[in-house]
């Protein structure tokens, strides 16, 4: 593994990706919208008009590289008068590096939820795993299947971290089954552990049978010593101030796990190893079961594997899946756009379950263009995309965002590092963060929260140093507004904006107190916090 | 899902945000408040009490039962261990020597020897005694106790939250699942709100939060976004913590000298007080971890007794103190851990007990329940429950008839799954009758 020490936020992205790939992008972006436009017809909902630039260019470096963009990068794109410069765009951040940090970001979490127990494991090897991965644009069937069968111990082989910590301190087989089919099917079949659900299509078969391929999986540290002596990887550190961690990691044994908590219930003790679909594998081979799982899994045949990544990222592009829950598909619950949802996975699938190429066709539609409008979950609208719907920063995206404007050592705290798991950032989203599973759309935040970003100490002097940084700079009261709009909310101010500003300036006689306060006010409100 | 997108606070939606924001540019001190605090608790039982509230003492890492609320005095020696047993305020009731001055208040107390639970991990089991369920993975996440008391009983006149956690050590299974974070603990360690004072003058802090509130009305006039109407309402409720009466009920030196010595003097002792102030402010649940560690594997015998110590004397004047206000009765205290202890010493001199769910004990006072009371028996090991064996579900069924919630009452899971209050898997989960007059 090639330990990349993760540079913070504040780097302009630079890195151009590739071209499409022979506008099969563009041909299924058109197909997304026909899809969406036909229902829209239906129901005669009217359709928003496409954002504008400075919306639309907020909205996507939120979405692909998790932070705002800087003023210079806002005003480059404003004064562009290239017709395609929004396709261009799109084209350079997918498939940057802060592209491929994002998603590790993201993925990290869900592979280590934050309330896992694993005292063996830490989130920093996974994610730097993750970051290359998803840098090198490794296909998403090649990941999983890493996830779901490596071996080896974590430091070597951060890939197996995710059967490092469960709800007790390792994965056990039925949590292994809820997480996996999760992530990776996109089906919830935690009920079917205890009991069949009267409706849905899952029973205890498909549930034990499923755990049957994760019940040799065993965690240990016993490794020949080469192994053991190596660094755990760690972001933003020296990787052997990591080393105290012990080197455990994961192993395919012959007998069956002691650790099956809680026990399985007697009338499914006999239940075989089988798939979701029903076959059941040769199992007579000696090769190790995750591997075999992990086969099925990732064929082009099975078609819920392209369906659950499909709509986990049509969900971080849109604030909803076209299956919500965004992890529940079955029977019984319906995808909102049924051949759409089809034929993007199916094109997922065929073009070699290429990450980029799903993002770059998702960005290029009309229905991810358009500006938002009134938004609740419920919201016809919403689900049927006629406009855009606002979405809360994530905790990340927060923490990035305000590192961009206030600078290190506001964002610091006690750490020493702050993207280390251990330090400021991993601190700040677990705080700012009360859930696993945070609704994108909602304002999921309480009341300790909100203490926090309305009062940290350490911002005041932050915010003073910015205010004086463009002072000096600007001449005007108004030049100077209009900077910390750019600088906050990457737009200009409008005239209202303007006069409710200026007329707070001149209730202040302290100059710097009075801009420090614009600030002030600007990241606490509203529009900082959502991504329109 | 109870998201934050809906019901603004009805006592805040009555005042125009302007007039709020006004009300809160009178900078309050704690000190400001402290004859009206003191004179709280009285008033509050003089104009009648509006709920119920609930201090949970947690002992985390699970305290051995024999050694403290369960021992076998004819037990053999490597069961029953060197401590002695004592007699309490109730003929008939014996507890270990570790507890002197709560057994002084065991008239008021019922002592349930009969706790039989699944979970023999610790995560697991403060998961499941919090909550009531069992972990199940999935990415569900069950409500503690502690925030459906916040939501259930909370009244308008609190302006803090419902659910405050007095020290910062674990708070797994604290968690407000799928009732939404607005309903999550507030965590005051040693009494402190983290931030909970601005960063700037008061007068300053105003005029930001008006023109803060200006900038996001006119945001809302333009985008009439659900999460801008929650973030706003938000943060009202925030600043009504920040300028709240209530934050008075954290600081303790407004209590005299003597008593904080009756508490004990330590962090323990200190926080029972702090629980006390904080049930006559109105908060319906309170938590208070224990300062030292049960999970006495080995050198239970050297490490127990200060473990012990702090807490006896916390929870026998909380007991005592409370009842001396006349607030036992509507005060529920509960002493537990997330299990007990095997019975059998696991070694020789620097011998331990290791964790032990099949049966153990657990101690509910005040509230209103019959007091100088043993429910439940375990056998001449304590090794196994032989009568009246209490799961989780009944002792949730139990705290819910005693602070008044339905334990029946549905709340929606992400998915729109139904799931009651308390879980009740294979049979209706049962209060314990015997605590009921």
């Amino acid at each position: 593994l090639v330990i990349s020490l993760s540079a913070f936020a504040q780097e302009p992205v630079t890195a151009a990706s590739g071209k499409l790939r022979n506008g099969r992008e563009i041909e299924l972006a058109q197909f997304v919208d026909r899809q969406i436009d036909a229902q829209l017809t239906d129901r005669n909902l009217p359709i928003a008009l496409p954002a504008d630039d400075a919306t639309f260019i907020r909205r996507i470096y939120l979405d692909l590289t998790g932070r705002i963009p800087l003023p210079d990068e806002v005003t480059d794109f404003l004064e562009n008068s290239d017709v395609e410069k929004r396709t261009e765009l799109i084209q350079r951040l997918v498939g940057s590096p802060a592209f491929a940090r994002h998603l590790a970001d993201i993925w990290t979490p869900l592979i280590l939820p934050k309330r896992t127990a694993g005292f063996s494991v830490t989130r920093d090897g996974l994610f730097l795993w993750l970051e290359q991965e998803f840098g090198r644009n490794t296909p998403w069937s090649d990941i999983a299947y890493e996830l779901i069968s490596s071996s080896g111990p974590h430091n070597v082989n951060p890939a197996v971290s995710m059967f490092m910590a469960g709800d007790s301190t390792t994965l056990s087989p039925n949590e292994a089954t809820d997480l996996i089919a999760r992530l990776f099917l996109g089906v919830q079949l935690q009920c079917a552990q205890c009991h069949d659900h009267p409706f849905a299509q899952w029973t205890q078969q498909e549930y034990w049978g499923m755990a049957r391929f994760f019940e040799r999986t065993d965690i240990t540290n016993r490794w020949p010593e080469e192994l053991r002596s190596r660094a755990i990887p760690t972001v933003g550190r020296k990787s052997e101030q990591g080393a105290w961690y012990s080197p455990y990691g994961v192993l395919d044994t012959n007998r069956k796990n002691p650790r099956h908590k809680p026990p399985m219930p007697d009338r499914v003790l006999d239940v075989p190893a089988r798939f979701l679909n029903g076959e059941q594998p040769d199992l007579r081979s000696s090769q190790s079961l995750r591997r075999i799982f992990a086969d099925w899994l990732v064929a082009t045949e099975n078609p819920w594997f392209a369906k659950a990544m499909v709509n986990r990222v049509w969900w971080q592009l849109f604030g909803r899946g076209l299956v919500m829950p965004v992890d529940d598909s079955r029977a019984d619950n319906r995808a909102t756009h049924p051949q759409l949802f089809d034929r993007t996975a199916q094109e997922f699938a065929v073009n070699g379950f290429d990450l980029q190429f799903l993002f770059k066709a998702l960005l290029l539609t009309k229905a991810y263009e358009r500006a938002t409008g009134p938004t609740g979950n419920d919201d016809e609208n919403h689900i049927h995309y006629a406009h855009r719907a606002a979405r809360v920063m994530s905790s990340e995206q927060l923490f990035d965002s305000l590192l961009q404007i206030l600078g290190e050592d506001a964002m610091r705290g006690r750490s020493k590092e702050i993207r280390w798991s251990k330090g400021a950032r991993a601190a700040f989203v677990t705080f700012m963060t009360p859930d696993d599973d945070v609704d994108p759309i909602a304002f999921q935040r309480g009341v300790p929260q909100l203490l926090y970003l309305l009062n940290q100490r350490a911002y005041e002097n932050a915010l003073l140093e910015r205010v004086q940084e463009v002072v000096r700079r600007e001449r005007t009261s108004r030049d100077i507004v209009d900077q910390l709009y750019l600088l906050v909310l990457g737009r200009h101010p409008d005239e209202k904006d303007l006069t409710l500003m200026l007329s707070y300036g001149s209730q202040h006689e302290g100059k710097l107190e009075a801009y420090a306060g614009m600030l002030w006010a600007l990241i606490n409100s509203s529009e900082f916090n959502l991504i329109r | 899902m109870d998201s934050m997108t809906t019901t603004p606070e009805s006592d805040t939606a009555r005042i125009s945000r302007r007039e709020f924001f006004m009300r809160a540019q009178v900078p309050l001190t704690a000190a400001t408040f402290f004859p009206y605090l003191n004179a709280l608790g009285t008033e509050a039982i003089a104009c009648g009490v509006k709920h119920k509230s609930c201090i949970l003492l947690f002992m985390d890492g699970g305290p051995s039962h024999i050694d403290t609320f369960d021992p076998k005095p004819e037990a053999p020696d490597e069961y029953r261990g060197p401590l002695n047993v004592i007699p309490t305020s109730v003929p008939g009731i014996h507890i270990s020597e570790l507890f002197p001055h709560f057994a002084r208040q065991i008239h008021h107390a019922a002592i349930i020897r009969s706790m039989s639970t699944p979970e023999n991990d610790h995560h697991r089991g403060r998961y499941h005694l919090h909550t009531g369920y069992r972990p199940l993975g999935g990415g569900l996440v069950h409500p503690s106790i502690g925030s459906i008391a916040f939501k259930e009983l909370r009244t308008t006149e609190l302006d803090i939250p419902g659910y405050i956690h007095l020290n910062d050590g674990n708070i797994r299974g604290c968690a407000p699942g799928y009732l939404g974070p607005r309903y999550q603990v507030l965590i005051a360690r040693d009494g402190k709100v983290a931030n909970a004072n601005s960063s700037v003058s008061p007068n300053v802090f105003s005029a930001r939060l008006e023109l803060l509130t200006d900038l996001d009305e006119r945001f809302h006039e333009e985008h009439a976004f659900s999460a801008t109407e929650a973030h706003t309402t938000l943060r009202e409720q925030t600043v009504r913590v920040m300028n709240s009466r209530h934050l008075a009920a954290f600081d303790i030196s407004a209590e005299s000298a003597s008593l904080r010595k009756d508490y004990g003097n330590t962090r323990f002792g200190d926080a029972c007080m702090r629980a006390r102030r904080l049930v006559e402010a109105g908060v319906p649940f309170i938590e208070v971890n224990s300062t030292g560690r049960w999970d006495h594997h080995g050198n239970l015998y050297q490490q127990i007794p200060s473990v012990a110590g702090e807490v006896d004397r916390g929870m026998a004047e909380l007991v005592r103190d409370l009842h001396d206000r006349g607030m036992l009765e509507h005060t529920l205290v509960i002493w537990m851990g997330e299990f007990g202890r095997t019975p059998k010493l696991n070694g020789g001199s620097d011998s331990g007990r290791d964790h032990y769910s099949k049966a153990w004990s657990i101690v509910l006072a005040g509230g209103g329940i019959k007091g100088g009371q043993v429910i439940g028996r375990t056998d001449r090991l304590a090794s196994t429950v032989e009568e009246r064996p209490v799961s989780v579900s009944d002792l949730m069924a139990t705290i819910c008839k005693i602070v008044g919630i339905d334990p029946k009452k549905e709340y929606n899971a992400p998915g729109s799954r139904p799931i009651p209050v308390v879980a009740s898997q294979s049979e209706e989960p049962k209060p314990i009758v015997e605590l009921f007059g």
